[in-house]
């Protein structure tokens, strides 16, 4: 039963990254009809920026937000760079762009820094454990659940309380009719890559911390999992995206745990099959997908 | 209030026009150089068969599409390469054909979308305004609007057209697929929008009904401006109703109409030369 418990917490720890990247595919996916591809760079972007602050010495307490900030500047920046010039061409143009903007950042770093992993000190408490009613859990899962819970119920307070989000919603369900009511489709796309870097930001904190790590390829097995999560719930449906980063973290730690140890390498491999599977009775994911138009 | 009645009291000013529009999707061309004038504070009918160009009009005219050629004047500003969200922003707004109501969000969060550019504080307060004036949003305001029925989402649509206190309304098909009784009470919210002040460009296939609400009509076929003069002379000309029923603008003994229309309230044109085209 102890196990069990650990176990659940694990995976909701896992999921809820996995659940905060999905989210932003979600909204991404919503207003543009483009899974992006690029999403992870965010992560690879702040992980370069977290080793050259702890270089230079500074604490946690710096990284943290930093790192938000810079994932937020970065989803921002892509989509002005990349995505805006390009809107108004075929869904596949779009996809190859976001291909290439992964490819030339993971290429900017490779040259500019190094092919090889940077690694930085992890915080102090990140191995730490607390035991509650008699069961004994890592602080970080704790922390992580505390945090995306916390960043969801933000993130599904503006989306639903705010006219932004309100304005995200509309144009992530009908473009055409957004721009009737006056949204202008520039704010709203900003908007929408804004909060979804602040999610694939916070994301990355956690995953950072338990890393210690930058890579050029840092950020594309968070957005690999976030993009499958999204999948998993039905892309563009952004409580499906929560749903699926959370089923998907439950999976993956529960095969981990009980695969025998020879084959555990082979946890990423089943968990595709399974996703095979669940679209087989469910071609559209957990939730029924909507239509999206891009402007 | 509905509209800003007070401020926006019929005058005869020109509010609109349409100078030689030419719209196309892709290589099929909709409008052949539509000339149309539309007054402050009049209300003006758009009738034709399907596929004539009508709503292709209100598109060029709210921004949705950009004429190949020719201008678009608004308040007296040229307002042809404008995008949609200026247009609205310059006073314009459309009821879009089959609603086009967002049925994932709230009655009410659909109306606080329609008022996206006005202050926070009159957003929420027009919202009031149309919720009290709506008995049926009033109902159901915290309900997703896709569980609303036909009549119920054009009088959203209405009332989200309303929102920002637009000066010209277009509406494009308000009573298609819905029930006699209930086109009968969209009539009615037009007529009360026209005697309150506010311009209107109503696009409707019934013709008879449409005229009855109007001051002036364009009679529009394959993209051409085919007749145009005031809504009551309009509406007593049977052979013009025949044409509505899959007769050419010949067999109505009706050409083309070329150059700007005249928009008169007075008059039936049959202008004399051909196409532009």
């Amino acid at each position: 039963m102890t196990e069990v418990v650990q176990q659940l917490v694990d995976g909701l720890g896992r999921g809820g990254e996995y659940a905060l990247i999905a989210l932003g595919v979600g909204l991404i996916f919503g207003v543009m009809h483009l899974v992006n591809f690029a999403h992870g760079e965010m992560i690879t972007v702040s992980a370069y920026v977290s080793y050259g602050l702890a270089l230079a010495g500074a604490s946690w307490w710096i990284l943290v937000p930093t790192i938000v900030l810079t994932a937020v500047l970065t989803s921002v920046l892509v989509e002005f760079v990349a995505f805006r010039w390009v809107r108004s061409s075929s869904d596949f143009t779009m996809l190859l762009t976001s291909f290439g903007v992964h490819f030339v950042v993971q290429a900017a770093f490779v040259m500019f820094v190094s092919a090889s992993s940077r690694h930085f000190d992890r915080p102090g408490w990140i191995t730490s454990t607390v035991s509650l009613a008699g069961i004994r859990f890592e602080v970080v899962d704790l922390a992580i659940i505390a945090a995306t819970s916390v960043s969801l119920i933000f993130a599904v307070w503006v989306l639903q309380r705010t006219v932004y989000g309100m304005a995200i919603r509309a144009a992530a369900e009908d473009f055409d009719t957004a721009q009737l009511l006056g949204i202008r489709p520039n704010q709203v796309i900003r908007a929408a890559f804004a909060l979804a870097g602040l999610l694939a930001g916070i994301a990355a904190v956690f995953f950072l911390m338990r890393t210690g790590r930058a890579a050029p390829s840092a950020g594309l097995i968070p957005m690999l999992k976030g993009v499958l999560a999204a999948l998993i719930g039905g892309l563009g449906r952004l409580q499906g995206a929560v749903i699926g980063g959370l089923l998907l973290g439950l999976v993956e730690i529960l095969l981990v745990s009980y695969l025998p140890d020879d084959i555990d390498g082979m946890v990423n491999g089943i968990i595709f099959v399974l996703v095979a599977v669940l679209f087989i009775f469910r071609p559209s994911g957990i939730l029924k997908v909507g239509p999206a138009q891009r402007p | 209030m509905l509209v800003d009645a007070e401020t926006s009291a019929k005058t005869d000013g020109e509010l609109l026009s349409l100078e030689s529009i030419e719209v196309s999707y892709g290589p099929v061309r909709a409008l052949f150089g539509i000339s149309l004038s539309v007054g402050s504070g009049e209300t003006v009918a758009l009738i034709g068969p399907n596929g004539a160009g009508k709503s292709s009009v209100l598109h060029a005219i709210i921004g949705l599409r950009r004429p190949n050629r020719g201008r678009i004047r608004y308040k007296g500003h040229d307002i042809t390469g404008l995008p949609t969200q200026q247009r609205i922003r310059l006073g314009m707004a459309l009821v879009p054909e089959h609603r086009r109501i967002l049925a994932t969000l709230t009655v009410e969060e659909n109306l606080l979308v329609g008022g996206m550019i006005l202050p926070r504080r009159l957003r929420q307060t027009r919202a009031n305004e149309m919720i009290e004036r709506f008995e049926v949003l009033k109902r159901k305001r915290s309900q997703q609007a896709g569980v609303l029925s036909g009549g119920e989402a054009q009088q959203l649509a209405i009332a989200r057209a309303l929102m920002p206190s637009p000066e010209l309304l277009l509406m494009d098909e308000p009573t298609l697929g819905l029930a006699p009784l209930v086109a009968a009470q969209v009539f009615g919210l037009i007529k009360e929008l026209r005697e309150r002040g506010m311009t209107l460009i109503v696009v409707d296939q019934n013709p008879r009904r449409v005229l009855n609400s109007a001051d002036s009509a364009y009679l529009i076929r394959t993209g051409h401006i085919v007749q145009s003069g005031s809504a009551d002379q309009l509406a007593t000309r049977e052979d013009l109703f025949g044409s509505f029923l899959g007769g050419s603008p010949e067999d109505s003994g009706v050409e083309p109409m070329a150059g700007p229309a005249v928009g008169s309230r007075k008059t039936v044109e049959t202008p004399k030369s051909g196409s532009d085209d």
